[in-house]
């Protein structure tokens, strides 16, 4: 970790939310600041130039996907949102449009902070040098250099499918990724309607590399939604 | 009632109603005609009585007044001398005819009020029963939901106010109860808000092609903290087909079944989840059961669980008494069944079906890379 302080911008219109998460955030070593509506909320980002922009979706002036798409034509800080439960096609239109992660409210203090370190160390693994580093949580260890996977001490081996879908799910680590979007990086456009392939493929992935593929420890499903590699 | 008294027939494709109407006189004519050489014309007519009864009862007004006349025109053209014309040498025929049309405007007429009135009293019927389910879930919602907001309201304030004279480890109980009531008002909204979902019809249903394994591990992930310390067993056969079904939806299925099972039984008692395919050889259903190992359902409650703001005869658990309701809603509205069984060997099994409908989608798979012994690693 880097000796200076990263900023996170936090866009959200209730005031209860908003001490509840200065309180966490300043606690956990963050520097916070903090706007109230999106239209400030786009201003700040070009002002201060958070590190992380955490955004409330139910915000007075602007549409939550307005808001995201302002920011995505300038910026790559990745985007958590905060959003409420069964509103599953939305999440997915967030994501579509360059939303990073998002939360279901009502969420504990850790589920954020889990989001915020997925979210930056992925923007900081745009570095190469910490590209090449495996990959590893719990007994599961990932080599993307060397293209090897381990249980422990033992390597297992993937088809090409398997490794191409589990690679995506390391380069993302900790962040969900849509059904769609792995459907498009590892079978291509043409196969946009088979969405059951990645469901299929994850099932062959879970028996090869979870204890128990019925609870899995790694590969977490979002249902409606897609994929999160678990980092910790 | 403020709206217009809606024709249920006019949401119908209103002109295939009126294709129908002539397909079936033309049905009624080919009848008659079959009976022609044995009956004399006021006999043939009877034939096409049902056919406009039908008509009326089925598509409305118009198309039945349109099947009356048809049905007089087609008698006039092909059974009365001289035949293949609309002339009628006879004036009894005509009078017969005449007679023979009034009948069928008014039997059309007749049926075609005695449905619209059967609906009208269905309609309002179920008006009644909304606005009784409405003012029940009202009173039972308030007070569900202001049990855990008194806890959380009770510990936060006695935090604040005595936090001079409180020691860490009360503090800690506290605030501990406060989120822990907290949790347990969320769950009470997320079931009262898809209850209200499922009664206004609002609920999408988006199915698609799933293992019954990844829905299971959504749920059994979901509740981690929760069952951390339960025993319990999953039983998937490797060859279970994959299901269509709304993945959030049943994922919320097995939520309630679950938190029944956590709330219902000793902190001991396993839980199993198992599924199997029915039907052979193309399986037509998948069979789902979440059994516990607790004290069971007494007799009589199998059937009393499923209904709304109802806990059986158990002692409160602390719930809404929705969990099972919704339960029900989703399977249903994906075309399968849910009931509970009192199992022989103790314990509750609550068990559940999923259509297995349309084409299941082809998976190409590829071949397996050199064997390694990966086998060994669970």
């Amino acid at each position: 970790m880097s000796s200076t302080q990263q900023t996170i911008l936090l866009i959200e219109d209730e005031l209860p939310i908003r001490r509840f998460l200065r309180t966490s955030l300043i606690g956990n070593g963050y520097h916070l600041v903090e706007a109230v509506t999106g239209r400030e909320g786009v201003q700040m980002t070009a002002s201060v130039r958070p590190d992380c922009i955490i955004l409330d979706l139910g915000l007075p002036d602007m549409d939550g996907l307005e808001v995201v798409r302002a920011l995505r034509g300038w910026i790559q800080t990745p985007i958590i949102v905060l959003t409420a439960r069964g509103q599953e096609q939305d999440k997915i239109a967030l994501l579509d449009a360059g939303t990073d992660d998002y939360l279901t409210k009502p969420f504990s203090v850790g589920e954020l902070l889990a989001r915020i370190r997925a979210a930056l160390r992925h923007s900081s693994q745009v570095r190469p040098e910490l590209r090449d580093l495996p990959f590893q949580v719990g007994q599961l260890r990932v080599d993307l250099a060397m293209r090897q996977v381990f249980i422990g001490d033992d390597e297992v081996h993937l088809t090409p499918i398997e490794y191409r879908l589990l690679s995506i799910l390391v380069r993302h680590a900790g962040k969900v990724v849509t059904q769609h979007q792995l459907l498009r990086e590892v079978w291509g456009p043409e196969y946009a309607d088979a969405v059951h392939y990645v469901r299929v493929y994850m099932q062959h992935l879970r028996h090869k590399l979870e204890a128990d593929p019925a609870r899995p420890a790694y590969f977490i499903t979002e249902p409606g939604v897609g994929y999160r590699l678990r980092i910790d | 009632m403020q709206q217009p008294q809606e024709d249920c027939y006019t949401s119908y494709n209103v002109p295939m109603n009126y294709t129908w109407a002539t397909l079936i006189v033309v049905i009624c004519t080919g009848v008659a005609a079959m009976l022609h050489p044995f009956f004399n014309i006021s006999d043939l007519a009877l034939v096409y009585l049902p056919g406009i009864v039908l008509v009326a009862s089925r598509f409305g007004r118009g198309p039945s007044v349109l099947a009356s006349c048809l049905s007089v025109l087609a008698l006039n053209f092909f059974f009365t001398q001289p035949y293949f014309t609309l002339f009628v040498e006879n004036p009894r025929v005509v009078l017969t005819l005449v007679v023979i049309l009034l009948v069928a405007l008014v039997i059309s007429t007749l049926t075609t009020r005695t449905h619209e009135q059967t609906d009208a009293a269905q309609r309002a019927a179920v008006q009644v029963e909304t606005e009784r389910l409405r003012n029940s879930l009202l009173s039972s919602v308030s007070h569900d939901l202001r049990t855990p907001l008194a806890g959380v309201t009770g510990a936060l304030s006695s935090t604040l106010e005595g936090w001079q004279m409180l020691d860490d480890s009360t503090r800690i109980d506290l605030i501990q109860n406060a989120y822990d009531e907290s949790e347990r008002l969320s769950r009470l909204l997320t079931n009262v808000l898809e209850m209200t979902r499922l009664e206004a019809g609002g609920l999408t249903v988006r199915k698609e092609w799933q293992p019954m394994e990844e829905v299971v591990g959504a749920a059994l992930t979901r509740l981690e903290t929760r069952l951390r310390d339960r025993l319990i067993s999953v039983n998937l056969p490797p060859d279970l087909p994959l299901v269509p079904l709304d993945a959030v939806l049943i994922e919320q299925v097995f939520l309630n079944l679950l938190e029944n099972a956590l709330k219902y039984t000793p902190p001991a008692a396993q839980i199993s989840i198992s599924a199997v395919a029915v039907g052979a050889p193309q399986p037509s259903a998948i069979q789902v059961t979440v059994a516990d190992h607790g004290l069971g359902l007494r007799p009589g409650d199998e059937r009393l669980i499923f209904e709304k703001f109802n806990r059986g005869t158990q002692p409160s658990g602390g719930g809404t008494g929705l969990g099972l309701t919704i339960c029900q809603g989703i399977v249903r509205v994906h075309g399968g069944q849910i009931w509970a069984e009192r199992r022989p060997e103790g314990g509750a099994a609550f068990i559940f079906t999923l259509p297995i409908s349309g084409v299941p989608p082809r998976v190409e798979l590829e071949p397996e890379p050199a064997p390694c012994g990966e086998e060994d690693l669970a």
